[in-house]
């Protein structure tokens, strides 16, 4: 009897270790994948009204990605060369293995290609660069559609959305999904 | 009883705590999250698809201090229209980093091999500029990388023979037994992490793309 009751105690004491192993194990990775589908961090633009300005080629896909964001979002995308927020930017940056890259200056000067860059900081502008060379090379690929759904990421980069792991234009969309949606229109 | 219940309380307590540090040692290589800004042109996220993109695999170690150019270009800022209307300097700076080849699982590598990758030592200001999911290379460190070989790229390498990562996920850091890949997306946990484990895959998967050739 009294070896019973010990045995059910020890059971119990299993269940509970058991127990706050997988609510400790739950707890960190609910937190980790909560990273992955959010903000860089608590900086962006001051304002909702951004100017954008082209230079290189496919300023039409260009424009139909700055559209798209304006057009489902709180945020509103002038053609502005003239204080100009975002800057799309196509031009050929040879083989280097990307096809896109957001580069976001903040209120300090920094850029975020800089080491020790604050994504917590206002943003200033930020120049999304499409790589002409990744298109031509992949041409089955990187077709117009294909080169409007980059520029609307990059586009959503310069917004401060992070990469995304679900169903997000920040992962593989086209265009911007509830999620995007959403977290732009909480900052902008 | 009523001790035994707040014992229980205590355990649970311990356990959670516990749990939460245990997961955040398996994951103490990332506790700086990497973030990238970069898309990809290789969305490989296994070490098959990884061999199945790479011209050459190999074990490595950086010989010196990344080499920086400044690639500058002229580009025409457009109108709403699209036209021209005024042009406008763009620069971004690449880097060159000569490894020593230790072990070659793949292709054909000479003795020491020139890597490069976008950012750089920009100066005279000192300042330096990386792809935060492709930091510049330090003297010293050691690495298995799956590289394509760029060599003949009419900007960065028209007449020298130079290769690339094929993207983050292809570049891990080996130290103590245990390789870290630079994939930066949250689909890491496709890849090895130990240099045992990335080289099994490795031969396997070599031998397994051989075998359809």
């Amino acid at each position: 009897m009294h070896l019973t009751k010990f045995t059910s105690k020890v059971a119990i004491l299993k269940v509970a270790i058991m127990l706050g192993m997988v609510i400790g194990l739950f707890q960190h990775t609910t937190i980790a994948q909560a990273a992955i589908n959010s903000y860089y961090g608590d900086g962006y633009f001051p304002t909702n009204n951004l100017n954008r300005c082209h230079v290189g080629g496919h300023s039409t896909q260009a424009q139909n990605a700055s559209a798209t964001w304006s057009s489902s979002t709180d945020l509103n995308m002038f053609y502005n060369c003239t204080g100009t927020h975002i800057t799309t930017n196509n031009s050929s940056w040879g083989n280097t293995g990307w096809a896109g890259l957001a580069v976001i200056t903040n209120i300090n000067g920094q850029n975020s290609l800089s080491p020790g860059f604050s994504y917590n900081v206002t943003y200033q502008s930020c120049i999304a660069r499409l790589n002409q060379w990744s298109f031509t090379n992949n041409p089955a690929f990187y077709t117009n559609a294909e080169i409007q759904k980059l520029a609307t990421h990059e586009l959503g980069h310069c917004y401060s959305l992070d990469h995304a792991t679900n169903t997000s234009v920040m992962n593989n969309s086209s265009v911007p999904q509830t999620q995007d949606i959403n977290l732009i229109n909480a900052r902008y | 009883m009523q001790r035994y219940k707040v014992f229980v309380l205590f355990v649970v307590a311990v356990s959670v705590i516990a749990g939460t540090l245990a997961i955040g040692k398996v994951n103490s290589s990332n506790d700086e999250p990497i973030i990238s800004s970069a898309y990809w042109v290789s969305q490989a996220r296994t070490v098959p698809d990884l061999v199945r993109e790479s011209n050459l695999i190999v074990y490595v170690r950086v010989m010196q201090t990344p080499v920086t150019r400044i690639v500058t270009q002229e580009l025409p800022v457009l109108n709403e229209q699209g036209t021209p209307v005024a042009t406008m300097t763009d620069s971004l700076p690449f880097s060159d980093t000569l490894f020593e080849v230790v072990k070659v699982y793949f292709g054909s590598a000479p003795a020491e091999l020139l890597v490069m990758q976008t950012g750089g030592n920009i100066s005279p200001s000192g300042d330096t500029v990386e792809l935060p999911d492709d930091p510049l290379y330090q003297v010293g460190e050691v690495y298995i990388l799956f590289l394509v070989d760029i060599s003949g790229d009419a900007l960065h390498a028209p007449d020298r023979q130079l290769y690339r990562i094929v993207s983050p996920a292809g570049r891990f850091l080996v130290a103590d037994g245990v390789a870290t890949s630079y994939l930066a997306d949250g689909t890491d946990k496709l890849l090895p992490n130990t240099v045992n484990e990335l080289e099994r895959q490795i031969r396997i998967s070599v031998a397994n793309m051989q075998e359809d050739q």
